[in-house]
């Protein structure tokens, strides 16, 4: 066996171990279930960024995903979910819209993609999409990518990156806001 | 045929590389060493629980009462195992291993002596590696309580993720001051940024003016939250709560957990010792420092800290949760927010 | 003695950190379901003993507390009734069996004042010295249980150890080391045993500094004032009116001490201070307590003294076959460990009480419970209750 074949093993293992559990959240019935199967989909997410050299993400991915958001996610169905009675049946009503959405995130998707793909054999490393660009630099650098992803952040990306700090305190704030209006009247 | 001939048949018969028998070996070997370090450790708590206590400890069994801790652990996995009629039963049986896998796996980049030989593998994200994996704990922690199918069991659970959650966050700026300072996050440079002299360990280091003691301090602080040890035992407060989010398991499935709070406990000041207190280098340079005389050293510094836990454990009463919420993130967060800037400050100045 | 009024003592604590009484539901509140009741006890690991509190929680406060008591009730108040007089000294022991001599001095002094006689005074000092090595045996079960109420397991053990030995002293005295009935009517059973005093001098100055070391592990803890001051508060002005006593109403900032105020035994005659502390939360019960010890320790130590002096002799009245009081009836208070032990006796002239009445300071102290604790969170609850000292063998009788 060579190195690239276990690759390719690893990678469609991981990516079906991924989707199976997706397939499992959405599926299920058990609310408190279906949120464990999600945190394996951020493992397997992890798992993924892994395979592609990208250190850094799947340390963050596993440690805000899996550590924080299902923790979060938990708790969520924890506080508005009965102990007793847990099972319970997941209606979806929109069914249509979700699958209008999936069609239209897919498109999207598949351009992006396609795009950059199509880029790739003739200018590769110029017309590329720069985050594409930055990791591949990056995976050759001896210390991980930490340092260029955050040569990245706070040069080429600060805008971006400060909306989404903003975007995070706004959401913080809103939240206290609401919970406080809820309390006390 | 020399054993060596030996495994190298035995590795072609199988066909598979290198490297997954290296793995599997250097997997039993660190469970090995987290199992022996846990009975270590409980039976030297027990001990000195005893001394601080006027008691004795563990006296009968083995010289002194060493071989308690072992009894006790056989006793554990020959128990009944008793799952709740009210439990989600596969989830109970899930829970106890998402809690114990990441106190397994964060033993794989701990630098327990020199390396290569006594860190398993150094990986250049190591401490993120470690915060990372050791913060799906939580979800394990609230599982077992939620699966439990009781009340206390879910409040202990509850409690605890939330208690974890908080405290992880102080601790995570905590551990990003000695980061700073080596500019690294792999747990061998990080050492060896600091080296065998002892004002030069980044806990002593004055070039940092305290604030890498500060850190050192908030870090350890943290460290007794997220073992849920005296005076942050909330989860497991007895006058309260009976036992907290493991209070249905039994058996095999409680020493999982029980495995696991221990050697967590002796993860967090492994760390601690290998960010802070300059891993397995010897205080003073003609000190001898290499070999097993580095494992010594390392085991010295982390066990000392296991100590002061555990000596605190002893002391101190208990918190209440909102008191404990607020010390998370109305002081120990912004001090620690405050110490990182300045530090930040000073690497970027120098 | 300076006697309570409402301004002076204490005025210059923050009442208002109190949280109010939540009695009517806020507009908007009636929608919300989330008032529960729950049920804390009988088998609850802090509620020392049988207590049961009914709770009425809404979402981290309480709301509604009714302590709901006699799971342990024994019927000593009817079974006193078809005993002879000497036959009721060994039912006291078990009313509060953490201060059995206590018990058995009240009821002696209650029954010994209806036979309107006088003790030999030799007794009288050895009655005065077991029931302030009681008071220290009972604040120290006390601590001991506070501290693992709030989670601290070890000054459990240091605790212990000095009780084990005021225990150990007991036996020496009477060869029981819970319930005595050692204090019996006309004195006390036998005189001290050769070499009592001199071992007591040599533990006294070991107490003092137990003493020390508890205060610095427990009581002086900075987690421990953070968590027990300022909640269960309880204004001087209730506690009087709640007929409080003992520590708990000490802690109130009121100077009521039986001992003080209704001379008994020989109080009088020896120099103490009356301990009491303005803060009226949990943590001032805790500290007044840690003080007593303090200073039953002083009176221990004259009382010593004075025995030292004394030759041993008589230390029993000799009384018949079987005591007939005159018709008529009696009132005896004491200062027990947990406040205003009081003995009410009606003789018809036979050789059985008409009737015995307990006043239990421990049944009165928790009468306050379901004024002070709505409007606490439930975090506090342990700590609140646990103040109190609860010996439900009292409560319940």
């Amino acid at each position: 066996m060579n190195g690239g074949a276990v690759w390719w093993v690893f990678f469609y293992a991981l990516s079906a171990f991924t989707l199976f559990n997706a397939l499992l959240v959405v599926t299920g019935k058990n609310l408190f279930k279906c949120a464990l199967h999600l945190m394996l989909v951020f493992l397997g997410v992890a798992g993924l960024f892994l395979l592609q050299g990208a250190f850094l993400l799947a340390g963050v991915q596993t440690l805000i995903y899996t550590g924080g958001v299902t923790t979060l996610i938990l708790f969520a169905i924890m506080l508005s979910e009965e102990v007793v009675g847990r099972q319970r049946q997941l209606v979806s009503r929109g069914v249509s819209i979700g699958i209008s959405a999936a069609i239209c995130f897919l498109g999207i998707a598949l351009t992006i993609f396609g795009t950059a793909v199509a880029q790739l054999p003739e200018n590769y490393g110029v017309h590329i999409a720069p985050v594409a660009q930055f990791v591949a630099e990056a995976s050759h650098l001896p210390m991980g990518n930490v340092r260029a992803v955050g040569v990245a952040l706070l040069t080429q990306f600060l805008v971006p990156f400060e909306f989404a700090s903003v975007l995070l305190v706004v959401a913080v704030i809103g939240a206290i806001v609401i919970a406080r209006l809820a309390g006390g009247k | 045929m020399s054993l060596t001939q030996l495994c190298e048949r035995l590795l072609n018969w199988t066909g598979l590389p290198v490297e997954v028998w290296v793995g599997l070996v250097v997997a039993v070997i660190i469970f090995l060493f987290m199992t022996v370090i846990v009975l270590a450790v409980v039976y030297l708590f027990r001990k000195f629980a005893g001394f601080i206590q006027l008691r004795l400890g563990p006296r009968y069994v083995g010289p002194r009462g060493v071989l308690q801790t072992v009894c006790d652990a056989v006793k554990l996995l020959a128990k009944e195992d008793i799952i709740p009629a009210e439990a989600d039963k596969g989830i109970f049986i899930a829970a106890p291993l998402i809690v114990f896998l990441p106190a397994y796996l964060a033993y794989i980049v701990i630098p327990f002596g020199q390396p290569p030989h006594f860190q398993p593998k150094d990986l250049n994200l190591g401490i993120l590696y470690v915060l990372a994996i050791t913060s799906i704990t939580v979800v394990g922690i609230i599982t077992a309580g939620w699966a439990s199918g009781s009340k206390w069991a879910t409040i202990g659970g509850m409690r605890s993720g939330a208690q974890l959650i908080s405290y992880e966050v102080p601790m995570s700026l905590a551990v990003l001051v000695p980061v700073l300072i080596s500019g690294s996050l792999s747990m061998k440079d990080i050492a060896e940024m600091q080296g065998d002299r002892i004002w030069y360990w980044n806990a002593f280091n004055i070039s940092y003016f305290g604030l890498a003691f500060i850190a050192f301090v908030i870090y350890m602080i943290c460290a007794l939250a997220e073992t849920n040890q005296i005076p942050f035992d909330l989860p497991e407060a007895e006058s309260e709560l009976v036992a907290g989010y493991n209070v249905e398991y039994s058996g095999m499935r409680f020493a999982f957990f029980f495995l696991a709070e221990f050697s967590n406990l002796f993860v967090v000041c492994a760390i601690a010792t290998t960010l802070f207190l300059g891993g397995w280098y010897a205080p003073l340079p003609f000190l001898p420092d290499d070999g097993f005389w580095s494992l010594l050293w390392f085991m010295l510094k982390t066990l000392t800290l296991v100590f002061i836990v555990l000596w605190i454990r002893s002391t101190y009463p208990r918190v209440r949760i909102d008191q404990l919420m607020e010390f998370a993130w109305k002081r120990l967060f912004p001090i620690a927010l405050i110490d990182l800037g300045i530090v930040s400050l000073i690497v970027a100045l120098r | 003695m300076k006697r309570n009024s409402d301004s002076g003592i204490g005025s210059n604590y923050p009442w208002h950190k109190q949280r109010p009484v939540i009695e009517e539901p806020r507009p908007g509140e009636a929608l919300r379901a989330d008032r529960l009741i729950v049920n804390m006890g009988p088998q609850h690991p802090s509620t020392h003993g049988v207590l049961r509190m009914i709770l009425t929680v809404d979402g981290e406060w309480v709301v509604a507390a009714e302590p709901d008591i006699g799971y342990l009730h024994r019927g000593f108040e009817k079974l006193a009734e078809m005993r002879d007089y000497d036959g009721t000294i060994f039912l006291s022991d078990r009313w509060d069996y953490l201060a059995s001599m206590s018990n058995n001095i009240a009821m002696s002094l209650a029954i010994e004042r209806l036979l309107d006689i006088q003790v030999p005074e030799r007794a009288q000092w050895i009655r005065m010295l077991v029931a302030e090595l009681q008071r220290i045996a009972s604040h120290l079960v006390f601590i001991a249980a506070y501290g693992l109420d709030m989670g601290a397991m070890t000054p459990f053990f240091y605790c212990f150890r000095e009780r084990e030995r005021i225990v150990g002293f007991f036996e020496a005295l009477c060869g029981a080391r819970l319930t005595y009935h050692y204090v019996r009517v006309g004195g006390v059973a036998a005189d001290l045993p050769d070499g009592f005093l001199e071992e007591l001098e040599k533990f006294i100055p070991m107490l003092q500094s137990g003493f020390d070391e508890i205060d610095e592990l427990l009581i002086y803890n900075p987690i421990l004032i953070e968590r027990t001051s300022g909640i269960g508060i309880i204004p001087p002005h209730l506690a009087v009116s709640y007929g409080l006593s003992g520590p708990m109403i000490r802690a109130s900032g009121i100077p009521y001490d039986v001992r003080k105020c209704h001379p008994y035994l020989f109080y009088d005659a020896v120099d103490w201070d009356v301990i009491t502390h303005e803060a009226c939360d949990s943590w001032a019960r805790v500290w007044v307590r840690s003080q007593e010890m303090r200073q039953s320790l002083r009176i221990v130590k004259q009382v010593v003294e004075r025995l030292k002096e004394m030759p041993a002799g008589e230390v029993r009245v000799k009384l018949g076959r079987s005591i007939r009081p005159q018709k008529g009836d009696c009132y005896v208070a004491i200062e027990s460990p947990r406040g205003e032990l009081g003995i009410y006796i009606v003789s018809d002239g036979s050789g059985k009480p008409y009737r015995v009445k307990i006043r239990g300071p421990s049944f009165v102290n928790l009468s306050i419970a379901p004024r002070v604790l709505p409007g606490v969170k439930i975090a506090d609850l342990v700590a609140i209750l646990g103040s109190f000292d609860l010996v439900m063998g009292e409560v319940d009788r």
